[in-house]
Parts: C-alpha cells; sequence; structure tokens
C-alpha cells in the first residue's frame, strides 16, 4: 500500500509538471518530431556508411568517390560503373515484378500522399541506390538517404496509428532531419522541407521540421561531429561594387538553372526512345559513365570533393571548364538512365564552377571579385532558381560555410536568380516529384473524407468502475484534455482533466469515488462513415479537444481530435 | 453537452443526529426520503440510484463514515443529507457510524469531488469525527458544517 502510494506521488508530481506546463497535441507533436530527428539521423547516417562500405567493396578505397575512382586502373574505372548500374537496374526491376505497390517518394508522400512511405520499395531503391552511386554514377547519394530519413518517421508515425495529416507532417520532419544529417545544415534541412515541399514556412509546420533537424544534427554530431559542409577561408566584406558583381552572377544563375533543368528533363526521353528494359538502360548509363571516367575519374559521384577544389582555389581555368561539361553531360546520363539518387549536389557544383568562371570573366573586365568567394554566392543563387527556394539556400550555403559575411551578397544573388528563374519557367528541380505523385486520402475532395481516415485506434480508455487513482494514472501515461469511459466497446462518456485535474495530486482522498461518478455523460460522438465536413461541424458546436468515433453498432472504435480534423482542412485547402 | 462545472455550493438539505436504521438500505431510505424532497427529486429513484451506486463499490471510508450518492440530471446545485447513527450500521460488512448523502448534479464533478476530498481529509482528524458523531442539536451540528464544510445553510 504504502509502495503503492510513493508511485502515486510520483505519477502525481509528473501529471501536475504535464499540467502546468500546459502539454497538449501540439506539443507531443514536437515530442514525436524529436523522435523522427533521431530516427531520421541513425537511418541516413545508417544509409551513408552502408554507401561507403559499398564504395570500398567495388574500388578498394573510401576515402570518397573521386578518390576512389582515381585510385583504380582504367578498365576498373570503365567495368565498376557498369556492374553498378546494371544491378541497380536488375534490382528495381524486380522490384517492380514483385511489388505492385508503388513506393511513394518522401515529397509525394508529404505533399500529395497520405504520410506512407513505403518499407519494402524504399529499402528496394534504397540498396538500388547504393549500387548506383557507389557504381560512379554521377548522382548525389542524398535523395536516398533523405528518404530512408522519412521511411523511419513515416514507420514510426504508423506504428503510433497516426492519421494521415499527422503522418504527414512526421514525413516530412524525417526528411528535414535526413536533410539536416546529410548537409549538416539544420536550418537549411528544416527550411528545404517547409519551403519547397509543404510550400509554406508557417510556424505550425515550421516548428515540428526545426525541432526534428535539431536532434537529428545533434545526433550527428554525437556520432561522428558536425564540422561544416565545406571548409572555406575567410569570406570578405562586400562592397557596393562587389553587390553589382553579385547581382550579375544572379541573373547569369537563374538563366543557367533553367537552362540546366531543360537538359535534365531532355535526358529523359532520349533514354527512353532506345526502348531499352530499365535494367538495359541503366547498364548502357553506367557504360558512357565508365567511359568518360576512364580519362577522367572526377566525373564520378556527387562532385562534393569537387566543390571543396572550386572553393578552394585549386583549379586552373582550363580545368574548370572541361569538369563543367563532363559534369553536366554525366550527370545528365546518370539522371536520363534511371539511376536512383539525387541531383542536388550536382546542382551546387555546377552553380559553384558557373559562378567561378563568371568571376574570372568579370575581373576579365575589371570588376574585382574573388573568384572562390563568387562560387560560393553562385552555389547558393543556381540552387535557389533550381529548386524554386531562395531561403533555403541563403540558410543552407550560411551553414555549409560558416561564414556571416555570406549574408548579403547571397541574398541579392539568390532572389535575383530566382526571380531571374521564375520570369522563365515555373518548374524546379523537384516539381515533377511534387505534381506527380500517388494519390491519398488527402487527395480526395472534401466531402469524400470520413471520420474513419482521421481517426486513431485504441485510444485510452477506463471501465467505468475504474477508481480515482485509476484515472489520475491514466491522464499521467497520456498526457491529454479527456479520457474515454468504455466497457465492452459501450461508451459511456469521459472524464475532463478541466474538471478533476486540481484533485489528482490528493487521489488518496477520493477513494470512494469511481470513473463513472465524474464522467460526462453527454458526449457527442462521430460516425466512423460521417463526411469531413460533419466532423467538423461537430468539433465547433464541442469545447472538446477530440471525440469518440462509433461504428454503425454504436460501439466506440477510436477517436479523431479537434487539431487532425482542422489540420486536415487546413491541408486541403491548401492544395485547393 | 451542458457548460459544467459553473457550481453552486451543495446545500445542507436534511440532518438527522440520532438515527435508528441499522442496515444501508433503512437508513438510505429514512435519509432519502428527505433529501428528496429537499432537492424536489422522486426518493424512489433516488434511493434505488444510491443503492445500485453501492453495489458496484462501497461508498464507506474505514474511519466509519460512508459517502453514498447518485447522479441526478435535472438537479442544478448538490444537495447534502446528514445522518448520524450512534449504534452503527451494518454497511456492506463495515460499521458506520455517520452518512453524508449527496444528491449530485451530473454536471458538477468539480465540486463533488472539492466536496468528497474535503470531508475525507477533515474526518481523518479524530478529534473533528468525534465532534461530528456527539452533536445533539441540530443548529450546532449546521454551524460546525458551516465552519468546517463551507456547506451552505437553508
Amino acid at each position: 500500500m504504502k509502495a503503492g502510494g510513493a508511485e502515486l506521488k510520483r505519477l502525481i508530481l509528473g501529471l501536475r509538471l504535464v499540467r502546468s506546463l500546459k502539454i497538449d497535441e501540439n506539443h507531443t507533436l514536437l515530442l514525436w518530431a524529436a523522435v523522427c530527428g533521431f530516427l531520421g539521423a541513425l537511418a541516413t547516417l545508417g544509409l551513408k556508411y552502408a554507401m561507403g562500405l559499398m564504395l570500398h567493396l567495388f574500388t578498394g578505397s573510401s576515402g570518397g568517390f573521386v578518390a576512389a575512382f582515381t585510385s583504380i586502373p582504367p578498365w576498373q574505372r570503365l567495368v565498376v560503373p557498369v556492374i553498378g548500374a546494371s544491378c541497380c537496374g536488375i534490382i528495381l526491376q524486380l522490384g517492380k515484378t514483385y511489388s505492385n505497390k508503388s513506393g511513394a517518394d518522401y515529397m509525394e508522400a508529404i505533399t500529395l500522399g497520405d504520410g506512407i512511405v513505403r518499407v519494402r520499395s524504399t529499402i528496394l531503391r534504397s540498396v538500388a541506390a547504393m549500387f548506383a552511386i557507389a557504381g560512379g554514377e554521377s548522382i548525389g547519394r542524398e535523395g536516398p538517404l533523405v528518404q530512408m530519413a522519412a521511411l523511419a518517421s513515416s514507420a514510426w508515425g504508423r506504428l503510433r496509428h497516426l492519421p494521415p495529416a499527422r503522418l504527414r507532417v512526421m514525413v516530412a520532419c524525417g526528411a528535414a532531419s535526413g536533410l539536416a544529417a546529410a548537409y549538416h545544415s539544420p536550418l537549411g534541412g528544416a527550411f528545404f522541407v517547409a519551403e519547397i515541399v509543404i510550400g509554406s514556412i508557417a510556424m505550425e509546420t515550421l516548428g515540428p521540421l526545426l525541432i526534428a533537424s535539431t536532434v537529428s544534427a545533434l545526433t550527428v554530431q554525437s556520432i561522428e561531429g558536425f564540422d561544416p559542409l565545406y571548409l572555406f577561408p575567410k569570406f570578405s566584406l562586400s562592397s557596393a561594387s562587389d553587390i553589382l558583381a553579385y547581382a550579375i552572377a544572379g541573373v547569369a544563375m537563374g538563366l543557367a538553372s533553367v537552362l540546366w533543368m531543360k537538359m535534365l528533363d531532355s535526358s529523359k526521353p532520349l533514354f527512353a526512345r532506345l526502348k531499352l528494359p530499365l535494367w538495359g538502360r541503366l547498364a548502357l548509363g553506367g557504360l558512357l559513365i565508365g567511359l568518360l571516367a576512364m580519362r577522367h575519374p572526377e566525373v564520378c559521384g556527387n562532385g562534393k570533393s569537387l566543390v571543396q577544389e572550386v572553393l578552394a582555389d585549386n583549379l586552373a581555368l582550363s580545368a574548370l571548364a572541361m569538369m563543367l561539361v563532363l559534369k553536366v553531360v554525366a550527370t545528365c546520363i546518370s539522371f536520363g538512365s534511371g539511376a536512383i539518387g539525387g541531383v542536388f549536389t550536382p546542382s551546387l557544383l555546377i552553380g559553384a564552377t558557373l559562378g567561378y568562371i563568371l568571376a574570372l570573366c568579370l575581373n576579365f573586365a575589371h570588376m574585382s571579385i574573388v573568384p572562390s568567394e563568387m562560387a560560393l554566392i553562385s552555389m547558393g543563387a543556381f540552387l535557389a532558381a533550381a529548386a524554386n527556394a531562395p531561403a533555403t539556400a541563403i540558410l543552407m550555403i550560411f551553414e555549409m560555410s560558416m561564414q556571416y559575411n555570406v549574408v548579403l551578397p547571397l541574398m541579392v544573388s539568390t532572389v535575383i536568380a530566382y526571380a531571374t528563374a521564375r520570369s522563365i519557367s515555373h518548374k524546379s528541380l523537384y516539381s515533377n516529384s511534387i505534381k506527380h505523385g500517388a494519390r491519398g486520402v488527402l487527395d480526395r475532395p472534401m466531402a469524400e473524407i470520413q471520420v474513419a481516415d482521421m481517426m486513431h485506434k485504441d485510444p485510452p480508455c477506463l471501465r467505468p468502475q475504474a477508481t480515482f487513482k485509476d484515472v489520475a494514472k491514466a491522464f499521467l501515461k497520456s498526457p491529454r484534455q479527456e479520457i474515454w469511459l468504455r466497457s465492452a466497446n459501450r461508451f459511456h462518456g469521459c472524464i475532463q482533466l478541466s474538471e478533476v485535474g486540481p484533485f489528482l495530486a490528493d487521489a488518496e482522498f477520493a477513494e470512494t469515488v469511481l470513473a463513472s461518478d465524474i464522467a460526462t455523460e453527454n458526449v457527442p460522438t462521430l460516425s466512423a462513415k460521417a463526411p469531413l465536413p460533419d466532423a467538423f461541424k461537430t468539433f465547433a458546436n464541442s469545447p472538446l479537444s477530440r471525440l469518440p468515433v462509433m461504428n454503425e453498432q454504436g460501439e466506440m472504435i477510436g477517436e479523431v481530435t479537434r487539431a487532425d480534423v482542422f489540420l486536415t482542412i487546413s491541408e486541403l485547402t491548401r492544395r485547393g | 453537452m451542458k457548460a459544467s462545472q459553473k457550481s453552486q455550493a451543495p446545500i445542507i438539505g436534511a440532518l438527522q443526529l440520532r438515527m435508528s436504521a441499522t442496515c444501508t438500505e433503512d437508513a438510505l431510505r429514512a435519509l432519502g426520503a428527505e433529501v428528496s424532497a429537499f432537492a424536489s427529486i422522486n426518493p424512489d429513484a433516488f434511493v434505488s440510484a444510491v443503492l445500485g451506486r453501492e453495489r458496484e463499490a462501497s461508498t464507506a471510508l474505514p474511519i466509519g463514515v460512508a459517502i453514498p450518492h447518485a447522479r441526478i440530471a435535472e438537479l442544478e446545485r448538490i444537495v447534502v443529507g446528514l445522518g448520524i447513527a450512534p449504534k452503527g450500521i451494518d454497511w456492506s460488512g463495515q460499521e458506520v457510524h455517520a452518512l453524508f448523502l449527496m444528491a449530485v448534479p451530473t454536471s458538477q464533478a468539480t465540486a463533488y469531488l472539492m466536496l468528497v476530498q474535503r470531508l475525507a481529509k477533515l474526518l481523518r482528524d479524530k478529534q473533528r469525527l468525534d465532534e461530528l458523531k456527539s452533536f445533539k442539536d441540530e443548529e450546532e451540528c449546521r454551524a460546525w458544517l458551516a465552519k468546517y464544510m463551507n456547506l451552505a445553510l437553508e
């Protein structure tokens, strides 16, 4: 009895804390966001290490793509991309044969789907990506890393039986954590998902994203350190004439990004015209990459080490121009042949190289500008224009370089690049993923979405005969405003925290009180088949934060929260 | 759903300081009739609801005090009846000398909990419990209830 009393005291202390901090659904969402951040970082690091192992298997080195491919003889540089790409193609082909469900890309799952990232197809695609990337394809590994982080969060949300609107937030948190871990850029990761994928930087969505990317960054920091992605010598303070040069760069990067997207877009139809099976197309792509790599191993990989070379002033103009042409061709081959991966880092490299070359031209025209500084700013401007995300570009370049002086020229250059590109085309690197995705619950008209689609199964319930101590324990176990009373699926009402909260601390003085003595009996209920607008009307007339859901037999089968109904409606409104 | 918990203070609706009943049902019927009359509710329905609640779990405390009650939808404030049984009442095997019978509006869970906790805290003090059981005069008893329980006088 004494031990039970001590346990209850502890529980009550916790409950007081929960009540005094006014913890509600939105706060628990932040907690889940933190979990997603942790899981996302682990998934990203796990896949990154697996890719490193695969690269070691192919080349006997794992120091970086360019270094690894430079260290092997030319014949091996020809063979490895063919093997890697063929394996990637075979895995994708088998995946198509054995899985009829299309695996939603994380962007689709967030923007158009219902937050479900399929486990089997994501793992298959990640393994395929490992072969393609470790095989030297000129493509970024960030895409699969972020997809894996999104999968971890989606799986976690599904384990918690979260409804679609909330599950989408979890997937978004996973993607933000993946980006934060991959680019060492927590702010940029959160803004990438908010600005590019969700299309809003409202605090309701940005808050969980920031928490997820922060936890992800902390996890990565404690496992492998968290240095800036690109080492950059001190960035000088920009004068007015420098800003003019950066404005010119903005226009140039805006135009170049449109051209770059057109090249990427036209690369896929070129390969499709060959009427080869997927594995055949990929093998051909691998062969072309291998042929290029025989003389120029620097075409292999995402180009991260090359960006560092450009920023460190290590390349001559002729080498830069050659690298730019080769990298553009190689990335179009990899992308067009269907290799799994991203074009984020290759785009950074193209922006940096173009910026460096532009600075040399401006110097020629007597405009004094440091080429490596122009390369860094142009990288951001090119990214802003290509990804349709100026805020993300500013934050990412700032975090990648850790130089405050970049902010002013970056703001000018990215905004001009963005405006220039949008005046010509509204397409972005990600518009295909965002516009053509798996259709989910949230893609239906509002009247066709039912309460069951937003329902949480198995909410915490008590029997009407439960004691007041049981009530106190239940409120502590799940911080919420209402606990349902149910016996054998029959609904009896609810106990509201606002009514009983002040008395939970002295639960032992209410030993004669049963849950049924203090229940609110006249609670509105929702039918599982009721459409979303009906649920909205019912919530509008009720002070409760959640309502019970009944089946056709009148049995309680779950609950729906006010936050989920409102979140779903706001998402549908956003999609128009 | 009613906007609950705009509670009015509970009131004393009945006082029986020398109950002769020795079993739960007799005691509840005797005190329940007065409480029902005061609260203008059906006495039979009220008493049978209280008995039904007692069958689910006894409301007797180990200190010899019982707090039986029933929830009544149409009431606006809690009506309390106090019964003192010098000979003791057999309350599900436990001897009870004082009972607080309550008719509780369904919308007043907070007021009910407050009252029950205040009662339990106060009467665990043996001196206060003995004082309560020793009252012979109704006016003195009402004054004591007003002082320690903040129960309104009617």
